[in-house]
């Protein structure tokens, strides 16, 4: 039985694949980690309260970065107070009502730019219906960005219940509306609160949009009103990175810091939710 | 059949005081088996018994499921196919398996018995032609398809695709087929087609077919195999084990009271 | 009643009966409650319809939006629009061909594309078919993690601790080409292997037994049979990274160098449509020819990202059928 225990030439061939790959994988894993390293290491060291509660000063060379912090936290409160509501009823239209068409449109809608989208703001709430540049017109814009990806995954999610759930339901004599909402959207809340946290990541992190719609580079005041601009993190980020260069590294890295940090956070709870979900 | 039980001579596969786990879940319980040469050995149970996964650990293919692990041996001409020096990919090609749901490659009929002949090294055009008519006309499949080779495998009707990889099967002339309920995904007239297909292919292989079906049993298996909660409760000639069961949890199974 | 396998939780509307026992056979309880019930569901019908509606007309409102404000530039500036390099939108008198960057996105697209879905796709390889369960969850954890990560971080960091070292080899652009090609890589990297490998796992297992039956190693079975029965999800994953390339700004802003014009070499700085965008409209005058033009920039984008959802959606539909 020679031939059997001779290693044959696929055999070889296949140990140095799985090799080779898991190299790869390996590398691109450990480059991710450098990358989320370099984000938040470097800026965790000016991490201190007058970082989280005063205004830049001095041409950003002092200071804290308290406004931008208000103000994504204002944008992504109008943004999602909008979007996650409308956005999961309209998934469990789509879903329940057997829309293919608006469907269609839906997924065509969550691959749009999001550049796009704040040019719509911009042209639309900023300049057509007078709200100028503010939060108010941010949160619209970034609302109407989000919307199609939570109803394509409310939709997703309402697709995957099985059926025997729809006929259990409907052979106790419940109506429609019955179903949907005292059934099925029960059903899937966890899965949902994972779909809203994952677009308020999306949402926090969002830049081209709020720098058409909604930010400035730097305010000497706090917001009044949603009708007033503001900074945001990752605009904050983004005007240093573009335009300060090397006085504001500083407060650029810290900038970074936080707005990742916020992410991981909403995303780690989205994980534990989707686990629970399951 | 029982005219041929004198020929029971040659062991090709032995399977020693043999074990298999899921986990820590015990799914095969100490089995020992021989199977002969040119026979049909059917290995019969109700659901969860554990035939499949004694069948599927024949030719290693359950290697491919994390978290497997077996115990004791099962000697492949003498040699323990579980033996670190073994190379799985040829020991494969020597023990085909067919599976419950057929399982046409998304690529055409003709493609997918040329894959198989690839792999053992059969780059010759002609070569590969040849062998391609050979094994569909072996699997009484050759008729059907002969002018529609390019058509892609999946739109054959269910029977067909099943016979198509039996075909894919023995095109690489292995020496032990393996069958994993083949006809439980077809209908009547299909499954008698590939049981008469099965018993002409004894002539030239040596065949294990898992299946519930007592009935499917008889009709073409030489020695059986039943088996209940993982163990091995009896084995006999078919049609010893039919006519006179020894134990009675395989009579109240042949008899259709568990199943 | 059918009895399912499901475990069910009892509605609210059947609840009642835990309480009022007695009542549910009164005929006055059944009509208050089936008013009760009438009116619920009316609230709520029409609560699903207003939001479908107002949903939809909001978005299809992009589209006729778009075209309405970049008529004029379509208009006025015409066919030059698409074949003219010459985008000075700011000089006297300005130009506005738009030719260079959308060739730029384009550029930016494909290459991106080929950068990224080959190292996706052996990726979702290793962790499809080699990679132990644990192995697989947490490198699909880190992907998961980075496709969170906004845009904006990852342009900085490569900005900030990648782009000084270009100078230093000799090359004279910090920012170009190149560099937004490393950015894109990692902002797509995460969508591409994770939708690759979703279609890859969705291959039932049985055609993969049934290459390894014939003795095929595991590696052959995944490329050619694993990887051609989930053909239609690669596509998909390919179609969609194009998308988000296509679309992504910030990175492309920050990294790209933002020189109008087409880079002859790697290391050339270029901008695309989506930098233009981002970055000339603030300090545009309203209703300048200027702002009508980057409005057409906008509408040039969301046919492109029209045109590959579509693709996509087809490829879905047909793989379903």
């Amino acid at each position: 039985m020679n031939e059997l225990t001779n290693p044959s030439k696929a055999s070889k061939k296949d140990t140095r694949a799985n090799k080779v790959l898991r190299v790869l994988s390996y590398s691109i894993s450990a480059m991710i980690m450098i990358l989320f390293l370099l984000a938040l290491i470097p800026g965790l060291k000016y991490w201190n309260i007058e970082f989280f509660t005063q205004f830049p000063t001095d041409g950003m060379k002092a200071g804290g970065i308290f406004p931008a912090i208000l103000g994504s936290f204002l944008v992504t409160i109008v943004a999602l107070a909008i979007s996650i509501p409308l956005g999961i009823l309209l998934g469990v239209v789509l879903s329940e009502y057997n829309l293919e068409y608006i469907k269609f449109v839906v997924t065509i809608l969550s691959g749009i730019p999001s550049v796009v989208y704040g040019l719509f703001g911009l042209g639309l709430f900023c300049i057509t219906m007078g709200m100028r540049t503010s939060i108010l017109a941010g949160g619209l814009t970034l609302s109407l960005m989000v919307l199609p990806v939570i109803s394509s995954s409310v939709y997703e999610t309402m697709r995957a219940i099985p059926r025997e759930l729809r006929e259990a339901a409907y052979a106790l004599g419940a109506r429609k509306s019955e179903v949907i909402f005292e059934m099925l959207l029960p059903a899937v809340k966890k899965t949902i609160i994972t779909v809203s946290l994952v677009s308020a990541g999306r949402v926090i992190g969002e830049t081209a949009p709020l720098i058409l719609t909604a930010a400035v580079f730097y305010a000497t005041d706090l917001p009044r009103s949603l009708l007033s601009p503001a900074m945001t993190l990752p605009t904050h980020l983004y005007f240093l990175a573009a335009a300060y260069g090397e006085k504001a590294r500083w407060m650029a890295e810290g900038t970074a810091s936080v707005l990742i940090l916020f992410v991981i956070l909403v995303y780690t709870i989205a994980f534990v939710f989707r686990r629970e979900g399951k | 059949m029982n005219q041929r039980n004198s020929d029971f001579t040659e062991v090709v596969i032995e399977i020693k005081d043999f074990s298999a786990y899921y986990g820590p879940k015990k799914a095969v319980k100490n089995a020992n088996l021989k199977v002969y040469k040119n026979k049909i050995t059917a290995i019969m149970g109700p659901s969860g018994c554990g035939k499949s996964t004694l069948l599927r650990s024949i030719n290693r293919i359950n290697d491919l499921l994390p978290e497997f692990k077996v115990d004791g041996e099962i000697l492949f001409h003498g040699k323990n196919i579980y033996d670190k020096d073994i190379d799985i990919y040829t020991l494969r090609r020597r023990i085909g398996m067919v599976f419950q749901k057929p399982t046409p490659f998304p690529m055409s009929i003709y493609d997918n018995i040329a894959y198989g002949l690839k792999l053992i090294g059969v780059n010759d055009k002609k070569e590969i032609k040849e062998k391609v008519k050979w094994a569909l006309e072996k699997a009484a499949l050759w008729g059907e398809v002969k002018d529609e080779l390019e058509k892609n495998a999946t739109r054959l009707s269910g029977g067909q695709q099943q016979r198509l990889c039996i075909a894919r099967a023995i095109a690489i002339e292995p020496e032990v087929i393996l069958f994993d309920e083949p006809t439980s995904a077809l209908d009547p007239v299909a499954t008698q087609k590939i049981e008469s297909l099965i018993e002409e292919l004894a002539s030239d292989f040596t065949i294990i077919i898992v299946t519930h079906n007592i009935g499917q049993a008889s009709r073409i298996s030489d020695y059986t195999v039943f088996m209940y909660q993982g163990e091995i409760i009896e084995q006999n000639f078919t049609a010893e084990i039919l006519r006179n069961p020894q134990h009675e949890i395989t009579q109240q199974f042949l008899s259709g009271r568990i199943g | 009643m059918r009895v399912v396998g499901v475990t069910t939780p009892l509605p609210s509307f059947l609840e009642f009966s835990k309480y009022k026992p007695l009542l549910l056979f009164t005929k006055q309880f059944r009509k208050e409650r089936n008013m009760k019930r009438d009116l619920k569901d009316a609230s709520r019908k029409t609560l699903l319809g207003v939001s479908a509606i107002l949903a939809i007309s909001a978005l299809f409102g992009i589209y006729a939006y778009l075209i309405k404000e970049s008529l004029p530039a379509l208009r006025q500036v015409g066919a030059e629009l698409f074949l003219s390099d010459q985008w000075y939108p700011v000089w006297d008198p300005p130009e506005f061909g738009m030719r260079a960057l959308i060739t730029n996105s384009l550029i930016v697209t494909v290459f991106g594309s080929l950068i990224v879905v080959p190292v996706a796709y052996f990726t979702a390889i290793y962790l499809h078919g080699y990679a132990g369960i644990k192995e697989k969850s947490v490198i699909r954890r880190f992907f998961e993690y980075l496709s969170g990560v906004p845009s904006v971080i990852i342009a900085f960091v490569f900005l900030r601790f990648l782009s000084p070292v270009f100078p230093q080899i000799g090359i004279y652009s910090p920012q170009n080409l190149l560099l937004a090609l490393i950015g894109l890589f990692f902002l797509t990297i995460p969508l591409s292997t994770i939708l690759i490998l979703e279609s890859l796992d969705s291959v039932p297992r049985e055609i993969e037994e049934a290459s390894a039956a014939l003795g095929a190693p595991e590696f052959k079975t995944y490329t050619k049979i694993t990887s051609r029965a989930a053909l239609p999800g690669i596509l998909n994953a390919i179609v969609l990274t194009a998308n988000r390339i296509v679309g992504e700004t910030i990175v492309v802003l920050l990294l790209g160098g933002g020189a109008s014009m087409v880079p002859q070499k790697l290391t050339d700085p270029m901008k695309t449509l989506t930098a233009a965008i981002a970055s000339e409209m603030p300090e545009t005058a309203k209703g300048s020819m200027h702002y009508y033009s980057l409005f057409a920039a906008g509408l040039i984008l969301i046919i492109f990202s029209t045109i590959f959802e579509t693709i996509s959606i087809s490829i879905l539909r047909r793989h379903k059928k």
